[in-house]
């Protein structure tokens, strides 16, 4: 089982680019570019929080598991 | 996030580095000249083991032996002073949280470690040695121990513990690193 982040879906979906996401949740702009592409060990639950709060949705609508091997 | 050590701090330890570099040099010319010259070794030991030699020489075979356990626990000392020049270049170019400098801690525990057990087997080496051709009833066996060598264990004890937990330290920075 894999987590696969689907923060880029999201952000198409407000409409938001991630230079306005990472200065209204507060963390770097390379961070969420790792967050886009999945290549960070874990999120915060505070992060994930303010990412929360700031597209107004829910933890999974941004993560979601699968079997290894399916993207 | 990377968090800088002090400039004070490295600089501290950019000057200790130099000094256990300092050391290392002295320690090296000293080993030079006894080995060059065991007379300095005897004149040095012989008042501090408390063993009159009554006028009896002293053959080259235990000379020899006597020079090479001096060296021995001179290179306990020189082994010491390496890694601790190399923990403080460590501090000195801010890498303090590195398997470097954590290697270096736990050799320098060892080292101290080495040192004390070299304190502790001199004794009794230098005194069989040095009264092995005394007359019957001459001869002696001592040991002791001195505060020194009980420094030693404690010192080296914790800088292996303090080694190990740097250790601990790099990969709880590490895996915090992958987290956003």
């Amino acid at each position: 089982m894999q987590i696969v982040v689907r923060l880029d879906v999201m952000l198409a979906r407000r409409k938001m680019r991630s230079r306005e996401l990472s200065e209204r949740v507060g963390i770097t702009e390379q961070n969420i570019s790792l967050l886009k592409s999945g290549k960070v060990k874990g999120i915060r639950f505070e992060t994930l929080a303010r990412i929360c709060d700031v597209l107004e949705c829910q933890p999974g609508d941004l993560l979601e598991a699968l079997p290894d091997g399916e993207m | 996030m990377t968090q800088q050590l002090p400039l004070a701090t490295r600089r501290a330890a950019a000057v200790l580095r130099t000094l256990s570099l300092l050391a290392i040099a002295v320690l090296v010319g000293l080993a030079i000249w006894i080995a060059v010259d065991p007379g300095v070794l005897l004149a040095h030991r012989l008042p501090e083991l408390g063993i009159d030699l009554g006028g009896r020489m002293i053959s080259e075979t235990v000379t020899a032996l006597l020079v090479i356990g001096a060296l021995f626990a001179l290179t306990t000392v020189l082994y010491t002073l390496w890694h601790m020049a190399r923990l403080f270049e460590c501090y000195a170019q801010d890498a303090a949280l590195t398997p470097r400098a954590a290697h270096a801690l736990r050799h320098v525990g060892f080292g101290f470690l080495a040192q004390a057990a070299a304190g502790l087997l001199a004794h009794p080496v230098e005194t069989l040695l040095l009264t092995a051709g005394a007359p019957a009833g001459q001869k002696m066996l001592s040991f002791a121990v001195s505060s020194s060598d009980l420094g030693f264990v404690l010192a080296g004890g914790m800088m292996m513990i303090v080694g190990l937990v740097t250790s601990q330290a790099i990969a709880l920075r590490a895996e915090n690193e992958g987290f956003v």
